[in-house]
C-alpha cells in the first residue's frame, strides 16, 4: 500500500497550529484516505485508481488547509490567500526600492515633491535670512552678507548689510541697486537712495540700468508706476522740460551697455540658496534682478523722443539732430534687448528699436533718400515681424512646458501619495506578516490587514517609478543651470505649478493644495472601498466553493 | 438554468447548516469517527447527503473547539487506532437546541409551502 501519510503531508502542507495538534490531524486523515482506498480496493476498483479515488477524498489541499485552521482558530483566515502577494515578491520588491533610495536622484525627487505639503513658501524665512545675514558678518563672508542685504525685507538692515557686503567685497557694490528706487520691496525714509545712486553709477559708469533706477523718482512723482495713459502725455514733456529728468534719461539711453545685474544676482543665489534647496533658486530666480528698472519710463521717454523730439528737430530743419535722437533710441533698444534677463524684456526692447528704425526711415523718406529709407523700413519691418513670431513661439513653448510640468506635478504628487501610504502599508505588513514566524497563516483582522498590505511593497515599488520619472527632468543640479534664464524655463514651469496649482495659475494657495490633493485622495478612498468589497466578495465565492 | 443554480443553492445551505445537527446526532447513538460518521450520513441519507473531507473534518474540529464533542484515540472495529469523537454534555443541549429549533423551522415551511407527507 502507498505511503498515504506522507501523501496527505504533501497535499496539506506546513498547518500553521501547534506540531502535536497538526500530527493528529494528519494521522487522522491519513486514516481517511486508508480507509477510502481499503473500500475501493473490496468493491474490486484496482489498486491504482483506488489510492486515485482515495486521495480525491481531500480536494483541493489548499482549500482543506485553509478550511482546518479556519475551524480550530475559530476565525477566518486571510494570509497568505491564493491571491495575496507571495511573501518574496514583497521582499524583492522592497529590497528594489532600498535600492533606488540609493539613487541620489530619487532621494531629491521624493524629497521635493513632499515640500510642496509645507505651508512655507519655498523662499528662506526672514528669520534665516537674518540668522545668514549673522553668519556672514561674523565669518566675513561677502555672499552670505550680500544675499541677505538683497532679501530681507527690513530695508534699513538691508542697507547695512550691503554696505557690510561692499566693504569686504567692492565687486557687489551692483547690490546697492536694490536702494535706488525702492518700488518693488518696503521703502525705509532712513535709507539714502540719492547716496546709493551716486554710488552704483560711480562703480558701474556705462551702465544704463543704474541711471534709469536714479531717475525713476522723478518719473512717478508725475505718472504713478504702473499708470495707464497715453504715450504723449503732455506730463511727460514737461518733466523732461522743467526737471533734470530728461537729462538723465538722454544719459541712460546714450550708456554703452545695459545689465539689471540679473547674471550677477543669479550666480549669488545659486551660491547661497541653491546648494540647500533648489525650489529655493527657482524661487528667488524667478523675482527679478535688483536694478530693473521700470519700463513704462523706458517707454514713455523713448515716445517722447521719436514722437515729440525728434520731429520737433525735423520740423526746424534740425535733420540731423532728428537722426541722431532716432538712432540713439534703436542703439539703446539694442542694448537693452542684449541686457535683458528674460525673453519677456528681450521683446519690449524690441519694439522700441523698431519704432525708433521706423522712425528713421520716414526722415529718410522725407528727405528725398529713398534707399535709406527702404533699408530702415526693411530693418523695422523684419524686427516686428521677429518680434511677433518670438512672442508668438515663447507664448506656445511657456504654455506647452506648463502644461507638462502641471501633468507631470500632479502625477508626483500622487505617486508621492502612493508611496507613503504603501510605505506604512509595507510597515504594516511587515510588523504583522513578517513577524508571524510559527503561523504563516493569519485571520481576523490582522489577516486582513495582511491581505491587503502585501500589494503594498509592490505598489511602493511602482509609485517609487512613476515619481522617479515625472520628476526626472526637473532633478538638475544648481551647477547644471547656469543660468536664470534656464532656471525659469526648464524648472519654473513646474515648481510653479506646486506652488500655484497645476490646472489653474490663478488660483490662491490652498485652494492649490485642494486642487493637488482632491483627486488623489478620492481615488485612495474609492480603491480602498473596492478593494474591501472584492475581498469580501471574493472570500464568500470562495467559501461557497469549498461547501 | 435558474432552478438548477437556485437549487444547488439552497441545497449546499440546507446540507451546510444541517451538517453539525447531523453530525451530533450521529455521536449521540455512539463514539465514533470521522470515517464512519460521513458514510453513515450517505448511507442513512439515502445517498443524497455526502459531505467531502473538506467540509466533514473542519466541522468536527470546530465543534470539538466549541467542547460539544470530545476526540479521543481508541481502537476501532477492525482493530485499528482511529481518532473517535464521543458527545459531550453540551453536545447533548446543543443538539437538544438544534433539534427543537429544526422542528420550528420545518413545521413552519411545511405550513407555507404546504408539504404534506405521503
Amino acid at each position: 500500500m502507498r505511503d498515504f501519510e506522507a501523501a496527505v503531508r504533501r497535499t496539506l502542507g506546513p498547518l500553521p497550529l501547534l506540531p502535536e495538534r497538526a500530527e493528529e490531524i494528519i494521522l487522522e486523515l491519513t486514516h481517511q484516505v486508508e480507509d477510502g482506498y481499503r473500500e475501493a480496493l473490496a468493491r474490486g476498483v484496482p489498486a491504482a485508481q483506488a489510492e486515485a479515488e482515495a486521495m480525491a477524498q481531500l480536494g483541493d489541499g489548499e482549500a482543506l488547509r485553509r478550511s482546518i485552521v479556519t475551524s480550530e482558530r475559530g476565525e477566518k483566515v486571510w494570509w497568505p490567500h491564493p491571491w495575496a502577494v507571495p511573501r518574496a515578491v514583497c521582499w524583492m520588491a522592497l529590497a528594489m526600492v532600498a535600492a533606488l533610495c540609493l539613487v541620489p536622484g530619487f532621494r531629491r525627487a521624493l524629497g521635493e515633491s513632499t515640500s510642496a505639503w509645507s505651508p512655507d513658501r519655498p523662499g528662506l524665512s526672514q528669520r534665516t535670512l537674518e540668522t545668514l545675514a549673522a553668519k556672514g558678518a561674523k565669518s566675513h563672508d561677502a555672499h552670505l552678507l550680500a544675499f541677505a542685504a538683497l532679501h530681507l525685507e527690513d530695508e534699513f538692515e538691508a542697507s547695512r548689510l550691503a554696505e557690510q557686503a561692499i566693504t569686504l567685497d567692492p565687486s557687489f557694490t551692483w547690490i546697492g541697486a536694490r536702494f535706488i528706487a525702492g518700488e518693488r520691496l518696503p521703502k525705509d525714509a532712513r535709507v539714502d537712495r540719492v547716496a546709493w545712486a551716486r554710488r552704483v553709477c560711480a562703480w558701474d559708469p556705462e551702465n544704463a540700468a543704474p541711471r534709469l533706477l536714479a531717475a525713476e523718482p522723478l518719473f512717478h512723482s508725475v505718472i504713478p508706476a504702473g499708470a495707464q495713459g497715453p504715450a504723449d502725455d503732455p506730463q511727460i514733456a514737461r518733466l523732461a522740460e522743467t526737471t533734470s529728468w530728461g537729462e538723465q534719461m538722454q544719459a541712460a539711453f546714450r550708456a554703452p551697455r545695459y545689465d539689471a545685474y540679473g547674471q550677477r544676482r543669479f550666480e549669488l543665489v545659486r551660491s547661497v540658496a541653491g546648494s540647500p534647496s533648489r525650489e529655493a533658486l527657482v524661487w528667488y530666480s524667478a523675482q527679478l534682478g535688483p536694478a530693473v528698472p521700470d519700463f513704462l519710463q523706458v517707454q514713455r521717454y523713448a515716445a517722447l523722443v521719436t514722437g515729440k523730439m525728434g520731429p520737433e528737430a525735423e520740423r526746424a530743419g534740425r535733420y540731423e539732430q532728428a537722426a541722431g535722437l532716432y538712432w540713439n533710441v534703436a542703439q539703446f533698444g539694442a542694448r537693452m534687448e542684449d541686457g535683458a534677463e528674460w525673453i519677456w524684456q528681450r521683446l519690449p526692447a524690441r519694439k522700441l528699436e523698431q519704432s525708433a528704425y521706423a522712425a528713421l526711415a520716414a526722415l529718410a523718406e522725407r528727405r528725398g533718400n529713398s534707399e535709406e529709407g527702404a533699408a530702415f523700413a526693411l530693418i523695422s519691418q523684419r524686427l516686428d515681424k521677429a518680434r511677433s513670431e518670438a512672442a508668438y513661439e515663447q507664448a506656445r513653448l511657456l504654455r506647452a512646458r506648463w502644461q507638462s510640468a502641471g501633468s507631470a506635478a500632479a502625477l508626483a504628487w500622487f505617486a508621492a501619495c502612493a508611496v507613503l501610504l504603501a510605505a506604512l502599508g509595507s510597515i504594516a505588513w511587515a510588523v504583522v506578516a513578517g513577524r508571524q514566524r510559527g503561523e504563516r497563516m493569519l485571520g481576523g483582522w490582522r489577516g486582513t490587514l495582511a491581505m491587503g498590505t502585501s500589494y503594498a511593497p509592490g505598489l511602493l515599488l511602482g509609485a517609487s517609478c512613476v515619481l522617479y520619472s515625472a520628476m526626472s527632468p526637473y532633478l538638475g543640479t544648481p551647477s547644471d543651470l547656469l543660468t536664470r534664464e534656464a532656471v525659469f524655463e526648464e524648472m519654473a514651469p513646474f515648481w510653479f505649478s506646486y506652488w500655484r496649482g497645476a490646472w489653474n495659475p490663478m488660483t490662491s494657495y490652498w485652494d492649490s493644495y485642494a486642487q493637488h490633493m482632491f483627486w488623489p485622495v478620492l481615488s485612495s478612498v474609492a480603491v480602498l472601498i473596492l478593494g474591501t468589497a472584492l475581498l469580501r466578495w471574493m472570500e464568500r465565492q470562495r467559501a461557497a466553493h469549498v461547501e | 438554468m435558474y432552478n438548477t443554480y437556485m437549487g444547488d443553492i439552497v441545497a449546499n445551505a440546507l446540507k451546510k447548516g444541517s451538517l453539525e445537527m447531523l453530525v451530533l446526532a450521529l455521536l449521540e447513538e455512539a463514539p465514533r469517527h470521522g470515517y464512519e460518521i460521513g458514510k453513515l450520513i450517505e448511507q442513512r441519507s439515502g445517498r443524497t447527503l455526502r459531505f467531502h473531507v473538506a467540509s466533514l473534518y473542519p466541522a468536527l474540529y470546530a465543534l470539538e473547539r466549541r467542547g460539544l464533542v470530545e476526540g479521543h484515540w481508541g481502537l476501532a472495529g477492525n482493530g485499528r487506532k482511529r481518532r473517535c469523537y464521543r458527545l459531550t454534555r453540551a453536545g447533548r443541549r446543543a443538539l437538544a437546541d438544534q433539534r427543537s429549533l429544526w422542528r420550528t423551522f420545518s413545521n413552519a415551511i411545511n405550513r407555507i409551502a404546504k408539504v404534506s407527507y405521503a
